[in-house]
């Protein structure tokens, strides 16, 4: 085909991997995760006030439910970006899991308020520390997903 | 898969990292400075990035997908869109909370190196680097697609589908014959 042009550009990133005396993978990550831990109370807090905008709905009526699905979404997302990072793996994957429900209701019109609110009372439960066991909360985690599954959410 | 003894020097790499959430911003920048970053540019949306591609080369893009108003895969586009400006070719990586199939072939399809899964963790960011840095990929330019070349796999056709250059092939492979202009012009096509 005449329009099409193929090349090897210049990796300028490869100028990384040259230097024979450079810091070993493993201390690079280890001296990042140190920095990153630092955050870890900002995004802690971060967290509770972006969850208690997702929870204030937790009791709202399916209409009211629908008509705030964006902040609902854009609140669980800016969770799901950032919740890995301090220890709350579990509260961050529901948080996506509610992300992509909004999604699928935004693009595909895809609703199912009962599930969505089913989401939002784990988020409750597990933020409280209600089960006091993180196996059992990653498992509310798994089983959301496979509801999500079922009802024909795409993530 | 990244080895734990493997030597990385990013001090001298230039990232540019396009993310509206301030503190996934925060996070991304203290991981890359953690990792001994030393230029890190954060923009916190689209638009300021596009202020600055034209007249700034970097080594590495990261992308945030979900952005309010000009989204990333759009602003990949762009970068992808764009021959004359320094950063046509650089590595993007793509990065986002969630990641459904069409999201991740949309990213891919307008010329995103890489998807990655958010939050961006140092353990996870370092390998995806490490592993852009050693790619040696072909760039591809068409009327249709401009980035990265997409194909990974290195096999055969499948089952019924000709060599795209078969007839080139055994044109080259007749040792005995000698070649036209015509025929030398058709290997450089």
């Amino acid at each position: 085909v005449a329009d099409t042009i193929i090349f090897t550009p210049e990796n300028r990133l490869a100028k990384i991997l040259l230097n024979v005396d450079a810091p070993m993978a493993h201390q690079l990550i280890q001296q990042a995760d140190v920095r990153v831990a630092q955050l870890a109370d900002v995004i802690r807090e971060h967290v509770v006030n972006k969850l208690k905008k997702v929870l204030d709905l937790a009791g709202a009526t399916e209409a009211d439910l629908l008509a705030e699905c964006k902040a609902i979404g854009a609140n669980a997302t800016e969770i799901a970006e950032v919740a890995g990072a301090a220890g709350l793996e579990t509260i961050g994957e529901i948080a996506r899991g509610v992300a992509a429900m909004v999604e699928n209701q935004v693009k595909r019109g895809l609703w199912h308020g009962e599930a969505l609110r089913l989401h939002i009372n784990t988020l409750s439960l597990v933020s409280e520390g209600a089960s006091e066991n993180p196996a059992a909360d990653a498992k509310l985690a798994d089983e959301l997903r496979v509801l999500r599954k079922a009802i024909g959410v795409i993530e | 898969m990244l080895a734990p003894n493997t030597r990385i020097n990013l001090r001298r790499a230039k990232i540019l990292v396009v993310e509206d959430n301030p503190l996934a911003l925060k996070l991304l920048t203290e991981a890359l400075n953690g990792l001994r970053v030393k230029s890190v540019q954060p923009c916190t949306s689209a638009a300021e990035a596009r202020e600055i591609l034209p007249g700034e080369p970097f080594d590495l893009i990261i992308i945030d997908a979900e952005m309010p108003e000009e989204n990333g895969i759009d602003l990949v586009r762009h970068i992808r869109g764009a021959p004359t400006y320094p950063n046509f070719t650089t590595a993007v990586l793509l990065v986002s909370a969630n990641t459904p199939m069409d999201m991740v072939t949309q990213a891919r399809d307008a010329g995103a190196n890489m998807v990655v899964k958010k939050p961006l963790v140092p353990g996870v960011l370092l390998p995806r680097i490490e592993w852009l840095a050693r790619q040696n990929r072909q760039f591809v330019s068409t009327d249709t697609y401009c980035g990265p070349d997409r194909r990974f796999k290195s096999g055969p056709p499948p089952p019924g589908v000709a060599e795209r250059r078969a007839d080139a092939l055994a044109l080259t492979s007749d040792t005995t014959r000698a070649l036209s202009q015509d025929d030398i012009n058709s290997l450089f096509d």
